[in-house]
Order: structure tokens, then C-alpha cells, then sequence
């Protein structure tokens, strides 16, 4: 499903955020990506769908080695993925229905489709009064949700999710959990980035540890510091 | 691609510039501002340039025809004339219709010349192009019959000169101008573009083309333009015809006239409507072009 053979990500200017990453995760998996600030988690789910390209390596998606990929290709990868940026990204003059509609529109899927399948994930994070609210109506926890329902509107097979619960309270962190969770129980992969010892601990999954740009622990089940 | 994303690229783009008006509104503004200058200086140097070819199309050659000739050998002559090269008109007049004429512009004591009429037969001719006026004359000279030939030699090359001249500034200045307002109209619109490439970059990432991102601001950049060139239409249409009606008058008497407004007004419409479309639409397409090459 994903591979990561010998990745290296050589930074102009010559830091080295990964050195030699090797990593396998297959369809289902629940991933956490573990480590310090500036150890390389966020160069690892970038290179996942193209917003930062390999030195030297391999990353295989979908059994399309992606590394290789040309510029014109990149957006057919990313409509195979979803993502949560640790930014949100929502598109600030959209409103929270267009904002996800809009990963369906750019596949030019039906407008009736589009309705049924916004409503549906509006619901399922729990925003189906507000679809029309403007992203700066909302608080961080309701865009979090936004940015994860626009990443699973489209019912990819992989979830990609930088520092989701990064800047949210415990009571919308465990809400948002419970929707990955949700997700995952579907047969939808889960990688996520996350700093937050408390979810890992408590929601056991397999966990990356990354480390001064190394693979350091891999562990299934381990806790936030590796047991 | 199919109708419905165009049909999408269409509301995107509409829904965007009113989602931005106080952006759209200041780059309608800018567009508005340069295509009233184009248009006032359109209609200027379309001006100078009629009333140019006026005078130039108001030289013609002096014939005067030998008294030696009664009027059936000056008929003869106007024929031979006529059959030069480069000649494209001959108008003969009497010697007694000249007097008339001259009696009209100087008054009754000048009819004492009824008796005896001092005055030649004349032909008028044109050359097919004013600047073949002396080539003409000289041939005419050439031939029989003929007591004099006169053009304004020396003074037609000066009015050549002072024509080509009033062309070639004209000409010069129309594509300074229509630089400036490219480089105008484009810059804000990039400007409008450039606050929002942070919205490229999340279309890039949710999975859009190059050409899903490009199209609805290029829509945009049109929208703009043709309601940046609707006020300076309007107005110059309004304002041309007001001018043309006040000013004709005054130059009734005059070789020149001024270019009537319907031939006027349907060059400068069109003028600036395309002006106002083409520069939106690449002003867009190259800005757009700038955020999208990052990722």
C-alpha cells in the first residue's frame, strides 16, 4: 500500500530532514507518527502526497512510485488520498459546504452526488448545522472537523493527518479520535502525526517513532514512548 | 471538459468576485480609468488622422486651358487627361462659370468682366493619390492646349511633411498608451490574484489541475474587464456625439470635417471591449501562472 524505501529529504541549504527512511504500512493500518519537533514528521507525510519530492529514495503509493511522479500527475495522487493539513488549509472565501464540494468538483463528480455525499460526511463530524458558515465563523476544533471531512468526502483509502488534534481542547480532541476511528474501522488507512502522548497511549495503534530524520521505533500497539 | 465543471468554473468565478467585491471593485476602477484615457485619445488621433487625409484630399491640380481653344478642343483635352496615369478625376469648368464663381466670392463689381471674360477654361483634376499630384501635373504640362498647371508646388510637400509627421506621432503614441494600459490592467490584477495564491496552493492540494485552478480566474479577469470597459463606452459614446454636435458647425465652411460618430463609436467600442476581455483574461492567466509553478 505504502513503502518508503531509503528515503532521503535533503533541504536546500543542506539540512537533512530524513535520512534513509524505511518504512512498509498496509491497507487498514492505524498509524501514529511519533517524535520531536524537527525530527522530520511533517517532511514524511508531505513526501506522502507530493507537497515535498524525495532526494533519493523510493515512495511507493498505491503501488505507483511516486518519487517519479511528473507535475501534471501530482493531482490524480492526491485525489487517491485524503488530507488534514496541520493548517486546516481551508479555502478562507468558501463556505464549510463548498469548501469540501469542492475536492468532489475537481473530479467532476454529479452535483446530486456532491449533496449527498457533503451532507453525509457534514454529519458525520457533526457540522450539519453550519454548512454555511465561512471558515473564520468557526472555531479551530469545527475547521479541524471541516478539513476532516473534506478529506474523507471522496471516500479515499488512505487518510493522511498532520498534528490533527494540534490545537484543540481534550473534549474536541477525543471527538475528532472517535471520527478517525470511525474511519478506520471502514478499511480506510490512517496515518497521523501527532504530538499528543494522551491519544496515543489511550487509542492503542501501531506507532512510527522518527527521530533526527531516522526510523527509530516501530512498534504495534506501543505506547507514546514505546511501550 | 464536461458542462457542468464549466458550468462550476462559471459560478466559482462570479461567486469569488463578489465574495471579493472591494478587491473586484478597485481593479474595475483601474480598468475603467486607463480605457477612458484609450478611449479619448482613440478618438483624437482617429480625428487628426480624417482631418489629415482632408487636407491632403483637398489638393488638386489648375488647368488652365489655352484661350487658343474653343470649348469642343478643351472637351477633347479633358479626355486625354482623364486618360493618364494616376489621374482620378476631372472636372471641367467653363471660363464663364468661373467667373460666377468668382463673382459669388468677390462681389457684383467684378461682373463688368461679363463683356469680356479675362478668365480661361478650367479643368480640375485629382491625382489618385495626393502624393502623385506633381507626377501628374508635370505630364499634363507635357501636353498641348495648356497655358498653365498649377498645384501649390512647394506648399503641398510641406503639408505631406506636416501629415506624416501628425501620423507617425500619432501612431507612436497609440502604442505607448495601449502598453500602458496593458501593463495597468494586468498589475491589478495580479495584485487581486496575489492576495489570494494561498488559494491556489489549497486547490493544488485537495487534488485540482492546473486548468481547474487557471480557468475560473481567468473567467474572473474577464468579468472585470468587460465591466471596466462598460462606463468608459457609455461615456464615450454620450460625450463623442455631444462634442461632434457642437464642434461640426464651427468647421462647416472648412476642407475638413470631423469622423461622424457612428464609424467612430463602433471602432472604439470594440476597441474596448476586447481591449478590456484579452487584457483580463491574460492578466489572470499570467498571474495565476506565477502560484501555480510552486507545487
Amino acid at each position: 500500500m505504502i513503502e518508503m524505501k531509503h528515503v532521503v529529504k535533503k533541504y536546500p541549504g543542506g539540512n537533512k530532514a530524513l535520512q534513509g527512511l524505511n518504512v512498509s504500512i498496509a491497507q487498514g493500518e492505524f498509524v501514529y507518527v511519533v517524535g520531536p519537533s524537527g525530527a522530520g514528521k511533517s517532511t514524511f507525510i508531505k513526501m506522502l502526497y507530493a507537497e515535498e519530492r524525495a532526494s533519493a529514495g523510493k515512495v511507493i503509493v498505491n503501488d505507483v512510485d511516486i518519487t517519479k511522479l511528473p507535475a501534471r500527475k501530482v493531482p490524480f495522487l492526491r485525489r487517491q488520498l485524503g488530507v488534514v493539513f496541520q493548517d486546516y488549509k481551508l479555502l478562507p472565501k468558501k463556505n464549510v459546504y463548498e469548501n469540501i464540494a469542492y475536492a468532489l468538483e475537481v473530479i467532476e463528480k454529479d452535483t446530486k452526488f456532491i449533496k449527498q455525499r457533503v451532507i453525509a460526511v457534514l454529519k458525520l463530524v457533526g457540522l450539519a448545522t453550519k454548512a454555511k458558515r465561512f471558515p473564520h465563523e468557526l472555531s479551530g476544533g469545527e475547521q479541524q472537523r471541516v478539513a476532516i471531512a473534506r478529506s474523507i468526502v471522496n471516500q479515499p483509502q488512505i487518510v493522511i493527518a498532520d498534528e490533527p488534534t494540534g490545537n484543540l481542547d481534550p473534549e474536541t480532541t477525543w471527538e475528532i479520535m472517535k471520527v478517525f476511528e470511525a474511519i478506520n474501522a471502514q478499511g480506510t488507512t490512517i496515518i497521523m502525526a501527532t504530538h499528543n502522548r494522551e491519544v496515543v497511549d489511550r487509542m492503542r495503534h501501531r506507532v512510527l517513532r522518527i527521530d533526527k530524520g531516522r526510523l527509530v521505533n516501530d512498534q504495534r500497539g506501543g505506547g507514546y514512548d514505546g511501550y | 471538459m464536461a458542462i457542468k465543471t464549466w458550468n462550476r468554473h462559471v459560478r466559482d468565478s462570479l461567486t469569488s468576485m463578489w465574495r471579493n467585491r472591494w478587491m473586484s471593485l478597485a481593479a474595475i476602477g483601474a480598468v475603467t480609468v486607463t480605457l477612458l484615457l484609450v478611449g479619448v485619445f482613440i478618438a483624437v488621433i482617429l480625428n487628426v488622422n480624417k482631418i489629415a487625409s482632408d487636407f491632403e484630399n483637398d489638393v488638386e491640380i489648375k488647368v488652365l486651358i489655352s484661350t487658343t481653344m474653343n470649348e469642343s478642343k478643351a472637351l477633347e483635352l479633358t479626355q486625354k487627361v482623364k486618360k493618364l496615369p494616376n489621374v482620378a478625376e476631372v472636372r471641367y469648368v467653363s471660363k464663364d462659370d468661373e467667373l460666377k464663381k468668382v463673382v459669388a466670392d468677390f462681389g457684383e463689381d467684378l461682373s463688368l468682366f461679363d463683356q469680356e471674360n479675362p478668365l480661361h477654361n478650367v479643368l480640375y483634376v485629382k491625382a489618385s493619390e495626393p502624393q502623385k499630384t506633381a507626377a501628374v501635373a508635370g505630364q499634363i504640362d507635357a501636353l498641348k492646349g495648356t497655358d498653365d498647371v498649377l498645384y501649390g508646388k512647394g506648399q503641398i510637400e510641406q503639408l505631406f511633411d506636416v501629415v506624416d509627421t501628425t501620423r507617425t506621432i500619432g501612431i507612436v503614441f497609440s502604442i505607448v498608451l495601449v502598453l500602458i494600459a496593458v501593463f495597468l490592467i494586468s498589475n491589478t490584477i495580479k495584485l487581486t490574484i496575489a492576495a489570494r495564491q494561498h488559494e491556489i496552493e489549497i486547490m493544488k492540494l485537495v487534488g485540482a489541475t492546473n486548468n481547474y485552478v487557471r480557468i475560473p480566474f481567468m473567467l474572473e479577469g474577464m468579468w472585470l474587464g468587460l465591466l471596466g470597459a462598460l462606463l468608459p463606452v457609455v461615456a464615450m459614446s454620450i460625450g463623442y456625439v455631444s462634442v461632434y454636435h457642437n464642434l461640426s458647425p464651427l468647421v462647416q465652411n472648412e476642407v475638413f470635417s470631423f469622423v461622424a460618430p457612428a464609424n467612430l463609436l463602433a471602432l472604439l467600442i470594440a476597441v474596448l471591449v476586447l481591449m478590456g476581455i484579452i487584457i483580463g483574461v491574460f492578466g489572470s492567466a499570467m498571474s495565476v501562472r506565477k502560484y501555480l509553478t510552486v507545487k
